[in-house]
């Protein structure tokens, strides 16, 4: 059979369609004026225009976070694809599925300082997956098979196809890929029986087992089986921000999060578990504080699809390879039945004992109570999407996540601005859920032109900016480490240290104004500054059919607690000031 | 301690690059690497000597298995030292 001759662009476009992509995030530039050309006539996906390629690659990211399916972004060379790599490296480092097509110069002005060139494939590499440079239009319907393959098996990540201008016009009749078989790359299937059999008999013989999940539960579907895992053997379960909604949080046995502002709780089960069982989690640092002294007492198990990820940073007991659905499943039927009451009743007293709290009693508005509001004014249903720092930390504790995929947050990466445009990528997948995105004054002005792909869109999203006048995370470390110099960390137009030669004057205390940005992108905008004004505030967002920007002006140099010291082990819980 | 690795690699363009760049990245020095063909055209033999920690190299070994142009990653340091200790 021959296949009808096309161009590479129309390669990018089959191989799309043939993955099932409905929705592409991006923004043109000569180098892709092809597939773009093509694009203009193919109805069957959308075509979402970002103001920043930054933007494009964090709302493809948000829309596989929400969906689980691959995101896709399409950008431009040079400027287009260097703006591209925060977005990669923020979806790489949280194991996120998506693909990146990325325009370049012709093959035969490649390395010639061309308009626009640059080294994507370099400059990437560190940041994807895999990434490829196309040579061919004949290797095109192989690649972008093989790019969606390597995007969505065995640990996700992002991949980039790099395709020459020359490429994407040259014609060909390769036929379009249906199986792919790269020698290379065969992530893990199946399990090793003796692993489970060994790690169940191990939780059988526990009397103080500790599950610890991240964002493997997440990825590979399976908050069913965990859930019924822990609830069977009543196995007490902490979990990662890139776990949260893995397990619910409302169960008597959750723990919530643990490391450097997890809670009371998680951090001294873990000091005191007898075995650890890590499912789909890495040991990372802000997990563990000071590795040496991460559970001190307990033998450890590591159930996780990527076998480099096991042994990295912790020695393990009893390693699993496998994928986390499968092992889970496995060991529902191996372990006991079996209570665990003096273990159990220890951590529930522990929780009683030390609760996430604040000051209810201020009549200031606290950035904590705000989050609490909306927990309570949503009835817990909205997908929470966040930016980075503070205000991040106290959405994992003053909202309570129960089903996966319903809290998106950068958290290996950290990065500030991720948080207006995933959630326009999740409300692009489910225009009629709740979206709210937590954000601080700072990191919202990284993205915020963003907003106005949610306004032409029609889609509702709801950010909630709390506004402390500071780049508050940082503020805080340099309140307990470096003796309050607040260093480049306010952002009000008074009090700016000496060295920044801002004179304080009768601007504006907060620049800029968040009502007026909203507004002048067409969206609804809202300030609170009382806390009487919170609920009501919250509720008119909510019931509003436009996307709504709320300014809430919080009270300034308000911490997150309990805090593990950078370096420190997780039993230096800083729980306050005082 | 010197670690010998040996690699069966798809013959591209880039590959080098890949795998030099992780284990560069990771701070360690390539001491010695050679690249040749192999019987199959689509596939190059890769040898090299890397100094450096044991616990951190066996890492980059794992590492180096997860690159998708990586087919197979030997290091052949534990066997060099048995057949020195039988020399
Ligand atoms: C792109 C980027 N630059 C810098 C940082 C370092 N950083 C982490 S949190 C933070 C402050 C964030 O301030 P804001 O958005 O106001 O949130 P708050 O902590 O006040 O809630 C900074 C600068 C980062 N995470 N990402
Ligand atoms: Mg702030």
């Amino acid at each position: 059979m021959t296949t009808k001759s096309r161009t590479g662009a129309d390669c990018v476009i089959e191989g799309l369609r043939q993955a099932g992509t409905e929705i592409i995030f991006g923004l043109p530039g000569g180098a892709v004026l092809d597939m773009f050309s093509k694009l203009y006539h193919a109805e069957d996906m959308e075509f979402v225009l970002a103001r920043h390629e930054q933007g494009a690659t964090h709302m493809a990211d948000g829309y596989a976070r929400a969906t689980g399916k691959v995101g896709v972004c399409l950008v431009t060379s040079g400027p287009g694809a260097t703006n591209a790599v925060t977005g990669l490296a923020t979806a790489y480092m949280d194991g996120i599925p998506m693909v990146c097509i990325s325009g370049q110069v012709p093959s035969h002005m490649i390395g010639n300082d061309a308009f626009q060139e640059a080294d994507t494939t370099g400059i990437t590499r560190a940041v994807t997956k895999h990434n490829y440079l196309v040579h061919s239009a004949d290797d095109l319907p192989r690649i972008i098979a093989e790019a969606f393959h390597v995007a969505s098996t065995g640990k996700p990540g992002p991949v980039l196809i790099d395709i020459p201008k020359d490429v994407q016009r040259a014609e060909t009749t390769a036929p379009a890929c249906t199986t792919v078989n790269l020698a290379g790359y065969r992530p893990v299937s199946g399990f090793i029986p003796d692993q489970v059999k060994d790690l169940a008999a191990a939780i059988n013989a526990a009397e103080r087992p500790l599950l610890y999940t991240g964002g493997g539960i997440i990825a590979g579907n399976a908050a069913v089986e965990l859930t019924a895992l822990a609830r069977k053997a009543n196995l007490p379960v902490t979990t990662t921000l890139m776990g949260l909604g893995g397990f619910p949080e409302t169960d008597s046995l959750a723990l919530r999060m643990l490391g450097m502002h997890g809670t009371v709780t998680a951090n001294r089960a873990v000091g005191e578990c007898d075995l650890l069982i890590s499912v789909g989690a890495r040991f990372d640092d802000r997990v563990t504080g000071k590795i040496s002294e991460f559970a001190p007492k307990a033998k450890k198990a590591h159930i996780d699809i990527d076998p480099t990820s096991i042994d990295k940073s912790v020695p393990v007991d009893y390693p699993v390879v496998g994928h986390v659905k499968d092992v889970l499943a496995a060991l529902i039927d191996q372990v006991e039945a079996r209570e665990r009451r003096a273990w159990n009743d220890h951590l529930d007293e522990l929780q009683a004992q030390f609760p996430l709290a604040y000051d209810e009693s201020t009549d200031e508005v606290l950035p904590q109570y705000v989050i609490e509001m909306v927990y309570k004014v949503s009835g817990g249903e909205a997908l929470i999407v966040t930016d980075v720092g503070q205000h991040q930390m106290w959405a994992t504790h003053f909202f309570k996540y129960t089903r996966p995929r319903t809290f998106l947050s950068s958290g290996g990466l950290g990065t500030m601005g991720y948080g207006l445009p995933a959630a326009i990528g999740a409300q692009a997948a489910f225009p009629e859920k709740n979206v709210v995105v937590l954000a601080g004054d700072g990191g919202i002005q990284m993205c915020f032109q963003e907003l106005v792909v949610a306004v032409e869109h029609g889609w509702n999203v709801n950010v909630m900016i709390l506004n402390n006048g500071h780049l508050g995370m940082v503020r805080q470390w340099q309140e307990m480490f470096y003796d309050k110099e607040y260093s480049a960390t306010v952002l009000k137009q008074r009090g700016r240290p000496a060295n920044e030669k801002i004179p304080d004057s009768s601007r504006r205390e907060f620049l800029p104004d968040f009502v007026k940005m909203a507004e002048a992108y067409g969206a609804v905008g809202l300030r609170v500054t009382k806390k009487e004004d919170v609920v009501p505030t919250l509720e008119k967002a909510f019931s509003t059919k436009a996307p709504v920007v709320v300014e809430y002006i919080v009270k300034e140099e308000e911490n997150v607690y309990p805090m593990v010291p950078p370096g420190a082990s997780l039993d230096e819980m800083i729980c306050s000031m005082a | 301690m010197k670690h010998f690795i040996t690699l069966l690699v798809e013959n591209q363009p880039g590959v080098l690059a890949r795998i030099v760049g992780l284990i560069s990245g990771r701070g360690y020095n390539i001491e010695t690497l050679n690249v040749g063909p192999t019987d199959d055209p689509t596939l190059s033999r890769m040898t090299m000597t890397v100094p450096g920690d044991d616990h951190v190299l066996e890492q980059v070994t794992k590492q180096l298995y997860k690159l998708v142009d990586v087919i197979e990653v030997t290091d052949l340091t534990a066997r060099r030292e048995d057949a020195q200790e039988r020399d």
